[in-house]
């Protein structure tokens, strides 16, 4: 009995929504988003995305400016996707009495296109000496890169695209003729494309790619006999990468989409409410006061509705270091005048309404009638104002974050767009760094702007206040 | 009319004028003007009896009730209370007086927060006042606040909405509400015009009873006489914002002098056999004039079928004694014909 009284007007309502699609479409999207937010630790494809979306570090085996991995349906050239290499042959030698590893790693190329680099990791300690073998189908080897050093405990990194640049500039020499070689700037060199072309025409001049299976042999010498070579593992950084790309920072555009979905609800939503909250009270206050404290109070609405937010908040923030948690109170601040009219409206209704009066006679206080009264009476009619005021709070983020005002602790939509548009993103037709994070902004926007016109239909033809 | 110890309740020329003008636009204005909605009546209420004040719509029945009350400011004048003078008192004070001066409202629709539960509105004066901090206490209060306006069962009605309530139900648990603070005035503003017919006697049969059980006083506004016969000792009749006749119950209903105390007797409908379709005949004409524009002389004039030109332009007459602690104020009382019912 009782569960069922209460819930029969949540029910009513729930129907009376499902009455209209824009409103079912928009809850279905924002349910999605949700889901997504939830599911963040496990479908982040870069788990640590929150904290070390600026650490250079993090992201040095991804390609730069790849495209999304799904472009490839639509496309007749192949372009290779990042590969990682873990297993390896290994096969103990020995020369002039020091031992030898040798580590040979096999890599199947079929691509229209060379991968962006070659980077080989392991950890070594000891005094070591190795060295890196290229083996190409059509037979060719060579050394590409030699090194001995006592490491202490280090992760070593190297990466065929700047230390092989000049042992493949000799390697291609030798197929290219000397009038090619004279306009030829050893610097300029695409270390890569040379590795995985043909020779016949010349790799530097006609680079063709040359299919086939190729082998990198680490040979790893123990110049000191306690010293360890461990973990070696090969990365073929790719031209395509991951759902949605990479940017100029090689930074997987994906997770930082994905990660991006909690700030856009936190700011959004925290705004709305508390700015809705704020209007709430303010409106009912101001007219069941009336008189001069209604008078005052119109006049501060009145200056707060007009106050121009953009400028405001850049001249703020020069002096301020934007941070969330100064962020979210600037952006109520600048809204909580919106829905004041509205309240007002019912307020003055609502305040006249007898059952007020009986409150009074029986001694209840201004604030327990402005508490228990009539907010809670207005506030089901607020509900479609915050729906409103959530693309607003999100959209200003994105403004500020695009005027490079935003938190650089976090990872925003906004902020995605803004390095898109410093790195060149549209000049150089990286799509995959504009479309998404714009799209899915105006995505979650509309759909709470379509519940908030749902909720509009329901709920204010008739002011239901009992 | 002397001074009592047993009055409860005095009031002394209490009036209640509504500026017209409002905002920046009446600083401006020469000569403002007001809606004289009480124009300064006086009565006193003896301690356990029934006041009813009696009138149409629009004579200030409903915010003499609102003044003493204290809902709104007078004007000008004076409300006692228990010896005290409370027209204008503030904050606790207020707050205490409100404990012992109680309403109960005309429309038991809108009289309680649509979502509020019938426990929580009865448990509201508790909440204000702070008394019995836990909500079992409050709980078996309402209770047995519901079972003495046999509201029952209680305990299922304790957890509806007022919506799911009759009026009649709903007027029960709003006079429970008014007497759950136990005060000793309750101005009961026409608590049952918009009550079934049926149910009527019912409520104010339980009305007389609470009245005898907590030792009431009440004022009963209404514009129904047959009612205010059933229910009241003390009848005032107010017509534009003055009393015009005060008295006994009996006396005003039995030997009406007023022109208009009359005009009230008579509209009150009998269902006779034989009169159907016969409309009443009632010596009046016209509406009730605007309170903003009060009509010279006396202010029945307009309407009453007996006046004559002296009645337009000699001052208003006042309050005329005539035994028995009968008053009016009909300057043409001797010339007036005999009542006839």
């Amino acid at each position: 009995m009782k569960i069922k009284d209460s819930f029969s007007g949540l029910i009513e309502f729930f129907k009376e929504f499902s009455k209209v699609k824009s409103g079912l479409i928009g809850i279905f999207i924002i349910l999605i988003f949700l889901i997504l937010m939830i599911l963040e630790p496990v479908i982040l494809p870069y788990k640590e995305t929150n904290e070390k979306w600026r650490d250079i570090s993090y992201w040095q085996d991804n390609p730069s400016n790849a495209a999304p991995v799904w472009t490839q349906l639509f496309s007749k050239e192949k372009k290779p996707p990042t590969k990682f290499i873990y297993k390896y042959e290994q096969s103990t030698g020995e020369s002039s009495g020091l031992t030898t590893i040798n580590y040979t790693f096999d890599y199947k190329f079929k691509y229209t296109e060379a991968p962006q680099n070659l980077i080989v990791h392991a950890k070594i300690n000891g005094y070591v000496g190795y060295q890196i073998f290229f083996e190409r189908p059509d037979g060719i080897s060579f050394e590409i890169y030699r090194s001995a050093q006592n490491f202490a405990d280090e992760a070593i990194r190297f990466t065929a695209d700047t230390d092989s640049r000049s042992v493949t500039y000799d390697f291609a020499k030798k197929y290219e003729t000397e009038d090619t070689l004279l306009y030829v700037d050893p610097k300029d060199v695409n270390v890569l494309q040379v590795l995985f072309s043909k020779t016949e025409n010349g790799p530097i001049s006609h680079p063709e790619p040359l299919h086939g299976d190729y082998k990198i042999h680490i040979k790893v010498t123990y110049l000191d006999p306690s010293a360890t070579f461990d973990e070696p593992y090969m990365v073929l950084t790719g031209r395509v990468s991951g759902l949605l790309g990479t940017d100029n920072a090689k930074r997987d555009l994906f997770s930082g989409i994905i990660a991006g979905i909690k700030w856009a609800f936190l700011i959004g939503m925290l705004v709305a409410v508390i700015s809705v909250f704020v209007g709430l009270f303010w409106g009912v206050t101001s007219t069941y006061f009336g008189g001069a404290i209604d008078e005052v109070m119109n006049r501060i609405y009145e200056f707060f509705i007009n106050l121009p937010m953009l400028p405001i908040l850049i001249s703020i923030s020069a002096v301020f270091k934007i941070r969330m948690a100064i962020l979210i109170p600037l952006l109520c601040l600048f809204s909580w005048a919106g829905s004041v009219r509205t309240v007002r409206a019912i307020s003055l209704q609502l305040k006249e309404e007898v059952f007020i009066e009986a409150s009074k006679a029986l001694g209840a206080n201004h604030w327990r009638i402005i508490f228990v009264h009539i907010m809670p009476l207005i506030l089901p009619l607020t509900f479609a104002s915050i729906a409103f005021a959530v693309p607003g709070a999100i959209l200003t983020e994105a403004s500020l974050s695009m005027l490079g005002l935003g938190d650089p602790t976090i990872v925003t939509w906004g902020q995605i767009l803004r390095d898109a548009e410093s790195g060149g993103a549209f000049i150089n037709g990286l799509w995959w760094w504009i479309i998404p994070p714009g799209l899915i902004m105006a995505l979650l926007s509309s759909s709470f702007v379509f519940v908030g016109w749902a909720m509009d239909k329901i709920l204010h033809p008739k002011l239901r206040t009992r | 009319m002397e001074k009592n110890n047993d009055f409860l309740l005095e009031v002394k020329n209490l009036k209640k004028w509504f500026p017209t003008q409002h905002g920046l636009s009446a600083l401006f204005l020469k000569e403002k003007t007001y809606v004289r909605a009480v124009d300064g009546i006086s009565f006193s209420v003896k301690r356990g009896e029934t006041f009813c004040i009696i009138g149409e719509s629009g004579s200030g029945k409903t915010t003499t009730g609102k003044m003493i009350m204290r809902l709104l400011e007078p004007t000008d004048g004076d409300i006692i209370f228990n010896g005290k003078n409370v027209s204008h008192i503030k904050g606790d004070e207020l707050k205490e007086y409100r404990r012992n001066v109680q309403m109960i409202f005309q429309d038991p629709y809108a009289s309680m927060n649509p979502r509020f539960k019938i426990k929580q509105v009865l448990a509201e004066p508790l909440v204000i006042h702070k008394i019995g901090d836990s909500k079992k206490y409050r709980d078996e209060n309402s209770k047995k606040l519901l079972e003495s306006v046999k509201v029952t069962p209680a305990e299922e009605f304790m957890d509806r909405f007022p919506h799911m309530l009759s009026g009649g139900q709903r007027q029960r648990v709003s006079i429970a509400r008014g007497v759950s603070l136990s005060p000793a005035l309750i101005v009961a503003d026409e608590p049952v015009s918009m009550i079934d017919l049926s149910t009527r006697a019912e409520i104010l049969a339980m009305m007389k009873s609470l009245k005898r059980d907590f030792g009431l006083t009440y004022i009963y506004i209404t514009h129904d006489l047959s009612t205010a016969r059933y229910f009241a000792d003390t009848i005032a009749v107010m017509y534009l914002g003055k009393i015009v006749e005060i008295g006994n119950a009996d006396d005003i209903v039995d030997n009406p002098i007023h022109p208009y105390t009359r005009v009230l007797i008579n509209a009150v409908c009998e269902p006779l056999p034989g009169k159907v379709k016969k409309m009443k005949e009632i010596n009046i004409k016209g509406e009730i004039p605007s309170a903003a524009k009060i009509p010279p002389g006396c202010r029945f004039h307009t309407r009453c079928v007996f006046a004559d030109e002296d009645c337009k332009t000699f001052p208003e007459p006042d309050l005329m004694d005539i035994g028995n602690g009968h008053y009016h104020s009909c300057r043409r009382s001797d010339d007036l014909p005999k009542f006839k019912f």
